[in-house]
């Protein structure tokens, strides 16, 4: 489905990404980790279009796309759940789901992939008319992936799932998702910092350090592997670990840390 | 504390934990108002606007029972507030909705004036041929200087379009002084629109159509979008909005409905003059979107009400105003009201004018300020 090699981009004068080659299957579910600054955000937004990629190939539904404009790789079927849910707040939950479907015609259809929404979503239903900036924080991540999928993706790039959200909340969005893959063939990649909850849904998982793909393989055997915790740790190993729990806990704060050093929001 | 005050009406009605990041209150006024929508409001976004029609449609026999003799002159000054509001309009698409900071439009302003003047007066064309040549002129005008003036973005195209209103003001300066003339008289209007009720219904009808496509323009997709841009312009461009070309038709739409209303003073006032696109002439719409209410179709109304009332209010008094040794040119004084009236606004209600009444409309029914 999506195929990238030696994928290179960043902002300005800085490089993020050094060459990242990565393959996602059709159909299945990937997980890409990588503690905070490792380049996930700038790869999503790389692969949708957002920025440019300064070379490197990507390779998607069989077309070369790395030079194709964000409008036509939506059309293609690439859908993005941006970092931060990044919703529409003054527009109504229904508003939001139509721009997600901004690249399609046929209004039957769009009404119909509405109600498919509202599915799996139910929660959304009583909010239709509301501003999507009365949405609580659960909600919001529900409407951005329904929003992204009003646009009939065949690829879903997810962006820190997990990001705010109670644990009850990631779970039962999960298997949201899980079950559009399984029953639907929606090919997902999901990036995530809780490293745990995406090796356990995922069939194959990357993990992204410094702008480069450092480790893959099958989520079984990355999960055992020490070198998973030591990335979390970002270096400082640890002997006689933690649980998996709190390590998240500790990437999520180095991270936090580390996003305040670089002056981002 | 000042500060504080600025910032915080705006988190009002966003209950989610991801308040938009860098939300200006130029671009958020409209918050409120659409924060209030859904299927339970629909009676006062229709019957309102149908009511105020009605009440605008019979004012000039109002008129005629209060001001007997000088009807017809106080309807004058009717007009000018809806020709204002075409303006207001304008800059709120561009602005308000769209997010786009331009300060250009009184370079439309002006130029569409000058064009039909000159068409009309020198060339002796058709006045309706005249306002039809110059509003294309706006759009072409919009769609040539739009397309460099939007690759920058935020302060870079305030400054930037500023620039154009201020060349623009100089090049019809020497045009006038080249001709010999102090302003561009418009000598072959049609004998009509001579007559104050003429001109009256003619700036109502186009004025309340101008609003009724805009409501309808911002239903659209189209609208959607640049709401969408406005409020995440990442989101809106994963959405496949391309961005560039809804930002251009934004721009381009404010230009010719600028240039609407640059005819239509023209031809209210039988002259056409350089400050039409001048600083003040871009502080007076810009004025009019803060204090009415930025992303609020009602806003740009209630914006163009005060920065229309305001002069004429100034009017009464004698030119210049003499205060003990001071002499105060009254355009002066206007522009520095104007100036102390966007203070006010961005302190006191950052949302404008229709933010105040649709919060009180709210309170009215009992829902206090949350959706």
């Amino acid at each position: 489905m999506l195929q990238v090699e030696g994928l290179r981009a960043g902002y300005g004068p800085l490089e993020i990404l050094h060459g990242v080659s990565l393959e996602v299957p059709a159909g299945s579910l990937v997980a890409l980790l990588g503690a905070n600054g490792a380049g996930k955000t700038t790869l999503m937004r790389t692969l949708l279009g957002l920025l440019p990629a300064r070379s490197g190939r990507i390779l998607f539904a069989g077309q070369e796309v790395e030079r194709a404009s964000v409008e036509r790789r939506v059309r293609l079927g690439l859908g993005l759940v941006p970092e931060g849910r990044e919703l529409f707040p003054s527009l109504s939950v229904r508003e939001n789901l139509l721009m997600g479907a901004f690249t399609r015609r046929g209004r039957a259809a769009i009404e119909a992939d509405i109600e498919r929404v509202l599915t799996c979503f139910p929660r959304l239903k009583e909010r239709l008319a509301l501003p999507a900036a009365s949405l609580s924080g659960g909600e919001s991540q529900m409407l951005a992936i329904g929003r992204a999928l009003m646009s009939r993706p065949r690829l879903l790039l997810i962006d820190e799932l997990s990001q705010g959200l109670a644990p009850a909340i990631v779970e039962s969005v999960l298997a949201v998702l899980v079950r559009l893959n399984r029953d639907e063939g929606l090919t997902i990649l999901l990036v995530e910092q809780n490293a745990r909850k995406a090796l356990k849904v995922a069939s194959l998982a990357y993990v992204l350090q410094s702008g480069s793909i450092v480790l893959q393989g099958r989520p079984d055997d990355l999960a055992a592997s020490p070198a998973i915790q030591h990335l979390y740790l970002g270096g400082e190993a640890k002997a006689g670990g933690p649980d998996e729990e709190n390590l998240d806990a500790r990437s999520l704060v180095r991270g936090g840390l580390n996003k305040e050093a670089r002056g981002e929001e | 504390m000042a500060m504080k005050r600025i910032v915080s009406p705006l988190k009002r009605g966003q209950v989610s934990q991801d308040a938009p990041i860098g939300a200006t209150p130029l671009t958020t006024g409209g918050r409120a108002e659409r924060a209030s929508g859904g299927e339970r409001h629909v009676w006062p976004r229709v019957t309102a606007p149908l009511l105020g029609l009605i009440a605008l449609i019979l004012l000039p026999s109002l008129f005629d029972l209060l001001f007997g003799d000088s009807a017809d002159f106080q309807l004058h000054r009717v007009t000018l507030i809806l020709i204002l509001a075409i303006a207001a309009l304008a800059q709120n698409l561009l602005t308000g909705y769209a997010a786009q900071p331009s300060l250009g439009n009184a370079a439309f302003f002006g130029v569409s004036a000058y064009l039909l003047a000159w068409l009309n007066s020198d060339l002796q064309q058709p006045y309706w041929l005249a306002v039809l040549v110059a509003l294309l002129a706006c759009a072409l005008l919009g769609l040539i200087v739009g397309g460099p003036a939007l690759s920058v973005s935020g302060a870079h195209l305030a400054i930037a379009t500023l620039g154009l209103v201020v060349l623009t003001g100089s090049l019809l300066t020497l045009w006038d002084t080249s001709a010999g003339r102090q302003s561009y008289e418009l000598t072959a209007l049609p004998e009509a629109l001579g007559d104050d009720r003429v001109l009256y219904y003619l700036v109502l009808a186009l004025t309340a159509l101008v609003f009724f496509c805009a409501f309808h323009l911002l239903r659209s997709r189209i609208g959607r979008a640049w709401i969408a841009l406005r409020d995440s312009e990442v989101a809106a461009a994963a959405c496949g909005v391309a961005l560039t070309r809804y930002k251009l038709l934004a721009f381009v739409v404010s230009a010719v409905l600028t240039g609407l209303a640059g005819v239509l003073y023209a031809t209210w006032g039988t002259t056409a003059t350089a400050s039409m696109s001048s600083v003040d002439q871009t502080i007076a719409f810009l004025t009019m979107i803060v204090v009415g209410g930025a992303g609020s179709l009602s806003g740009s109304l209630l914006g163009a009400l005060f920065v229309g009332l305001v002069p004429l209010l100034l009017g009464e008094l004698p030119d210049p105003l003499t205060l003990g040794p001071l002499q105060l040119p009254i355009a002066t004084l206007t522009t520095g009201i104007y100036g102390v009236l966007l203070l006010l606004a961005l302190i006191f209600f950052p949302g404008g004018l229709s933010s105040v009444f649709s919060r009180g409309g709210r309170l009215v029914q009992g829902e206090g300020g949350k959706p």
